[in-house]
């Protein structure tokens, strides 16, 4: 079977991120595969490349960057969510002229219509964090 | 594009949390690809069409300019949970908005529409 998933709980703040990341190594352990992650609102958080939690703590985003690189995901962080919120590539840090930019390895930004896509097709589309 | 029939569910209220208008963002796009769609407010989201929400104070987009679109991208129809509106003590009268017809849901044809959506996103 063929999943999305549309994360939009930040990382830490509630469950949601870390149970998408954990549902997602479930659906590929078991022999499915994913079509998509899609990061939104507050899940864009998640494709941040400067966390540094405790180290008696997971990190999160690291996690999902291994997940993602593991497997070639397709990982897409929504590109004004993450304008909004200070998620941004290279390339948005130049257009919008600022000092440093912070989207991870493995991610890319792209607007909402992958997530239109992503329902397009896929089986199941699942939410975190709505 | 495929066209599989999606639900998007809205859930929060219009202020509290940046949802509901992304929840609206994500209606259009879809509807941009001409995906058929439905829409249902419950909960907390039935306050998204309370005809006295007004521009807010609060350094925030008016969200009714959102919904007065979705006409734009040929959705005229919504569903709002009646159960959800009785337990917030509102009536379908207190509800509009331009160019939008709210149909009431009770419990059976919310259930409905979720088991005859292909896809449903909860926002």
């Amino acid at each position: 079977m063929i999943f999305s998933l549309a994360i939009y709980g930040a990382p830490y703040s509630s469950q949601a991120a870390y149970s998408a990341l954990r549902f997602a190594e479930a659906v590929i352990r078991q022999g499915h595969s994913i079509h998509r992650l899609f990061f939104y609102t507050d899940g864009v958080h998640c494709g941040t490349a400067l966390a540094c939690p405790p180290q008696d703590e997971l990190n999160l985003q690291q996690s999902w960057q291994q997940l993602i690189e593991r497997h070639k995901l397709d990982a897409v962080v929504c590109i004004a969510a993450g304008q909004k919120r200070g998620v941004i590539s290279e390339g948005e840090a130049k257009r919008f002229g600022k000092p440093a930019f912070n989207l991870a390895p493995g991610f890319e930004l792209a607007g909402l219509g992958q997530l239109a896509d992503a329902v397009a097709h896929s089986d199941r589309v699942i939410t975190f964090g709505g | 594009m495929e066209q599989k029939q999606s639900l998007y569910i809205c859930r929060h209220t219009p202020l509290q949390s940046s949802l509901a208008r992304d929840a609206l963002d994500a209606i259009l796009a879809a509807a941009v690809y001409d995906q058929p769609l439905e829409i249902l407010f419950s909960g907390e989201g039935v306050l998204q069409l309370a005809k006295n929400l007004s521009a807010p104070s609060v350094q925030q987009k008016d969200l009714r300019k959102n919904l007065m679109a979705l006409p734009m991208f040929d959705i005229t129809r919504v569903h709002v949970c009646t159960r959800s509106l009785a337990e917030r003590n509102l009536s379908l009268e207190q509800l509009g908005v331009d160019g939008l017809e709210i149909e009431p849901s009770d419990a059976a044809a919310c259930q409905q529409l979720i088991a005859s959506a292909h896809t449903v996103l909860s926002f």
